[in-house]
């Protein structure tokens, strides 16, 4: 068991509090799978991508898991095998039969010169997946190009994994004394007709950060706060332009990453959300208005007392004797019920940004840029993923409907403050 | 690197179209260049892009429908003749099979000419009905009572079918004309069934259907005008 903090390697492991929701509502169109990866200057080769991810692997044994069924609950159950690589897919973020004997709850495609690594927020969030990607891309650079000097900051085969990387931090930092947090109420969603089960329409849009940075500075805010309010305004003309009757608050799930905030060393699971909102029904909101807002509730959010409300109602939730009684069968159905009822239902869309990815010299100079492509959501059916490398931000819109009229507003507002988009279908 | 006129985000070098808004990337073609069907590229002159957007091949769906059609008729003979007298079922069922395939035909091959399509219905069914009649010792119903209601049936649908197309076929309105056009149907068929039967005209259960329809038809057709010019309830019946 890892419920106690940092614990050694068991052999098995609990879901994190987190990831005990996601085997419940898996399907074709809620995935759950996100995606990140890395575009190099040259060609990947399959069979050294596939000697490293095996080397690689075997430093997270806390991904080198199979998902196991057990009566109250799902676990993962660690193996000796290593996941394949496998050519890319035209749609990505494809379902994982995870719940199917020898599935691994990632998986590495190679296309060209790219590389990524498919996840299910079962297993980690999109920092685990990222730390992961670098060590995999660490080791196959070290295969073909001899040892990258000043990677020490990057896991590396035959190293102990350090046991606090697979602990449930939100177990072990949740206060029991936190009042649930406040109901929201259903939040505007967009009415476009879906696009057929299990397909996904990624639009990546590619911009300067040095002009983001000038543009967000403009209104003293960061650039993520104003991806957000481009996000927002690109949503509220989505809203106007419908029926008055289905008018409702506008929120975006923006994922806040709790180990900055706590100082924990986890690898799996550790992101809470903050839902920064706006109500179209009380008058349109302005540009200036809508960053304004969105910077001082981020700002506001986004620390330890804000998030203990969210961590200890889903922890106490997951603690509760009641609950641990029930038997697996019957926990899914009510959990699928709970999760749309409480949760997508609330928002609009996400807003994902892993942030800026740094690398040493060495590998980065082999290294074009990253992607990061959010997981499909059933109800937030357009949802935005940012990454930054070097001096290029890259803002990808994963969309389950047909119509890219979201993308195109925010990326058009976009142009119109001064910042020149590249596009990528 | 090209941009997007309507977004004005920049593009990949190989995109045809904007990924956002699916406005065609415009290109001009190399000096002399030749397009995919040999002819060289005439800028000058507009090309028909839609011209190839929608086309439909009805007469490989026509093909394939026809099968089940031909294997009923086929049956239903095969059977008729192995009895020693030919039974006048097979001919109802042969009958009924052959209209029902020209019908469908009719529907398939052309459906985008709404009235030839329902004139063609229309005489299918008096055909069928003419058969029918010739089979039930000779003609006797279909001149005084088919033909006439067929042909009322034929005008109305035509003149719906000329409705939705001058109004558009969305809104309550199209259910109030056509609950209209059934009452004003259903006293046509009154009329002609009682006078083949009772020598006179004498429209009674027609009234008492239209008596439930219009009303209808009205609250629809006025339900649909005022939604459409926004007019509220409060102040539209005020007292």
């Amino acid at each position: 068991m890892t419920d106690s903090a940092c614990a050694g390697d068991p052999g098995w492991y609990t879901l994190d509090n987190a990831g005990k929701v996601f085997p419940a509502i898996v399907s074709e169109r809620t995935t759950t799978v996100y995606r990140v990866s890395a575009t190099l200057t040259e060609t990947v080769h399959p069979d050294a991508m596939a000697t490293a991810l095996s080397a690689v692997i075997t430093r997270f044994p806390y991904f080198q898991v199979y998902l196991r069924r057990g009566f109250f609950w799902y676990y993962l159950e660690r193996t000796g095998d290593a996941p394949s690589v496998l050519p890319d897919a035209r749609s990505p973020c494809e379902k994982i039969l995870m719940k199917r004997r020898g599935v691994f709850l990632l998986r590495v495609r190679v296309f060209a010169r790219r590389v990524a690594v498919e996840c299910s927020h079962t297993l980690t969030d999109g920092f685990g997946a990222l730390t992961f990607l670098k060590a995999l891309l660490a080791e196959y650079l070290d295969s073909l190009h001899g040892p990258l000097a000043g990677r020490d900051g990057i896991p590396r085969p035959g190293q102990a994994p350090d046991p606090c990387e697979s602990e449930d931090s939100f177990v072990r930092f949740y206060n029991r004394l936190a009042p649930p947090p406040k109901s929201l109420s259903r939040a505007f969603h967009l009415a476009d007709k879906r696009l057929p089960a299990g397909r996904y329409t990624v639009v990546t849009g590619i911009l300067s950060v040095a002009k983001l940075k000038e543009a967000a500075a403009r209104y003293g805010a960061t650039i993520n706060d104003l991806l957000a309010a481009a996000l927002f305004h690109a949503l509220q003309e989505k809203a106007l332009a419908g029926p008055r009757s289905r008018l409702r608050p506008i929120r975006l799930i923006i994922p806040v990453d709790l180990r900055r905030i706590f100082g924990s060393g986890t690898l799996r699971n550790f992101t809470l959300f903050t839902l920064p909102e706006i109500d179209p029904r009380l008058g349109k909101y302005g540009f200036e208005e809508i960053v304004s807002r969105v910077h001082h509730f981020i700002k506001m959010e986004t620390n330890d007392k804000s998030v203990h409300a969210d961590m200890s109602r889903n922890v106490r939730a997951e603690k509760n004797r009641l609950v641990r009684l029930i038997p697996l069968a019957l926990k899914n159905p009510i959990f699928h019920v709970v999760f749309y009822a409480s949760g997508e239902k609330a928002a609009s869309s996400s807003l994902s940004n892993l942030g800026r990815v740094s690398l040493p010299e060495a590998m980065a100079r082999y290294v074009r840029c990253f992607d990061f492509i959010p997981a499909p959501g059933r109800d937030t059916r357009t949802n935005c993923g940012v990454i930054s490398f070097g001096d290029e931000i890259h803002v990808s819109f994963g969309r389950i409907v047909r119509s890219a009229e979201v993308e195109r507003i925010f990326f058009t507002k976009l142009v119109e403050l001064g910042i020149p988009v590249r596009v990528e279908g | 690197m090209p941009y997007c006129w309507k977004c004005g985000v920049q593009l990949e070098e190989s995109a045809r179209s904007c990924p956002l808004c699916a406005a065609p990337v415009p290109r001009l073609a190399e000096p002399g260049a030749a397009d995919a069907s040999g002819k060289p590229a005439d800028l000058d002159r507009p090309v028909d892009t839609l011209a190839s957007i929608g086309r439909r091949h009805p007469y490989q769906l026509w093909m394939i429908v026809s099968v089940p059609f031909l294997t009923a008729l086929l049956i239903v003979l095969s059977l008729s003749l192995r009895m020693e007298q030919f039974p006048a079922w097979g001919w109802y069922a042969a009958g009924s099979v052959v209209a029902g395939w020209a019908v469908v035909s009719l529907f398939l091959v052309i459906a985008r000419f709404p009235v030839p399509a329902l004139c063609g219905m229309g005489l299918t069914t008096a055909a069928l009905l003419f058969f029918f009649d010739l089979l039930d010792a000779g003609p006797a119903w279909f001149l005084p009572l088919a033909l006439p209601i067929v042909l009322a049936g034929c005008l109305f649908t035509i003149a719906i079918t000329f409705l939705f197309a001058a109004k558009g076929p969305k809104g309550l309105h199209s259910i109030g004309f056509t609950f209209l056009a059934a009452a004003v149907f259903c006293l046509a068929v009154d009329c002609i069934v009682t006078l083949r039967f009772a020598g006179a005209i004498d429209p009674r259960w027609s009234l008492v259907a239209g008596s439930v329809l219009v009303p209808f038809a009205l609250l629809f057709i006025l339900l649909h005008y005022a939604f459409k010019r926004r007019v509220r309830f409060q102040r539209y019946f005020h007292r």
